[in-house]
């Protein structure tokens, strides 16, 4: 089965969270996951199962997106990744 | 991977408006029509600094919005001199019209000269070019910061999101990678 994970990353913009929601309530078919923490997350494997109804219903009512985006540049890095090599096996399996 | 684009500076390669940036032109336009009211009592200069990284597009465009007729953004690639000259210049400009003298500018946050520095300057020169005292003009800052990324997007930002997100989504099922949707 195809899973489907959101991030976001960067400063956050008004919209993204309805992009969110409205990625979630597609992707609903293919058990979609966000990721706590942007790319930082990735790497930690921070997953959570979304619900559409229950987690993003509301969404558009906020700026900063309900993702909790990181802008720490070390987990974009290589380095960032060979620092945990046990915790990048879940982000492995994950073509990014 | 794919990619939606979202950033309040509107600095996206290849897109003509991110996600946000509506709501981000919205509020910063708001927050210049909120000191144009508060500025009719007193003569000085106004800076209000709007957000948008090393572009001036927040500032431009908000500036248009909201009738503020100096813009202060990295684009023209101004010296700290010509800055602080372009805003005595409009300062002095003013003065002719009943005497009142009174600017509101925009500033990038793309300027490198930060916005206290700015005003010590401005303020140098507005007492040496004008011949009156601080007590009588200065210059005001507000820096709106993180205000212009939060809040209520605007209908305009949502429409076209729920249209992106969904495309992104089936777009990844179909087997698209490394590409972005705008």
């Amino acid at each position: 089965m195809l899973r489907i994970a959101m991030l976001t990353s960067g400063g956050g913009a008004p919209g993204m969270n309805e992009a969110i929601r409205a990625a979630t309530v597609v992707a609903l078919e293919h058990e979609p996951a966000d990721v706590r923490h942007g790319y930082r997350g990735l790497i930690d494997g921070k997953f959570l199962l979304l619900d559409a109804l229950l987690q993003v219903g509301g969404a558009w009512r906020s700026g900063e997106t309900i993702l909790q985006p990181a802008r720490r540049l070390e987990s974009y890095e290589p380095a960032g990744c060979q620092k945990r090599p046990e915790r990048c096996s879940p982000a492995a399996e994950i073509d990014v | 991977m794919f990619g939606i684009s979202a950033s309040v500076d509107n600095d996206v390669a290849l897109t003509i408006l991110s996600i946000g940036v509506d709501t981000a032109m919205n509020t910063v336009a708001d927050a210049c029509d909120k000191v144009a009211d508060t500025v009719t009592a007193d003569d000085g200069v106004f800076i209000v600094e709007a957000m948008g990284r090393e572009w001036g597009y927040l500032a431009m465009t908000s500036a248009v919005a909201s009738g503020v007729g100096l813009v202060l953004f990295p684009e023209a690639d101004r010296t700290e001199t010509q800055l602080v000259d372009s805003v005595i210049d409009a300062v002095l400009a003013e003065s002719g019209l009943g005497g009142a003298q009174k600017v509101i500018a925009i500033k990038a946050e793309g300027i490198e000269t930060r916005s206290d520095r700015l005003k010590e300057l401005i303020d140098e020169q507005l007492q040496r070019r004008t011949g009156r005292d601080l007590n009588d003009i200065e210059t005001r800052v507000t820096v709106l910061g993180h205000v212009a990324r939060g809040g209520w997007p605007s209908v305009f930002d949502r429409l076209p999101v729920s249209e992106v997100g969904n495309v992104a989504v089936r777009s990844l099922v179909d087997g698209a990678h490394r590409k972005m949707v705008a």
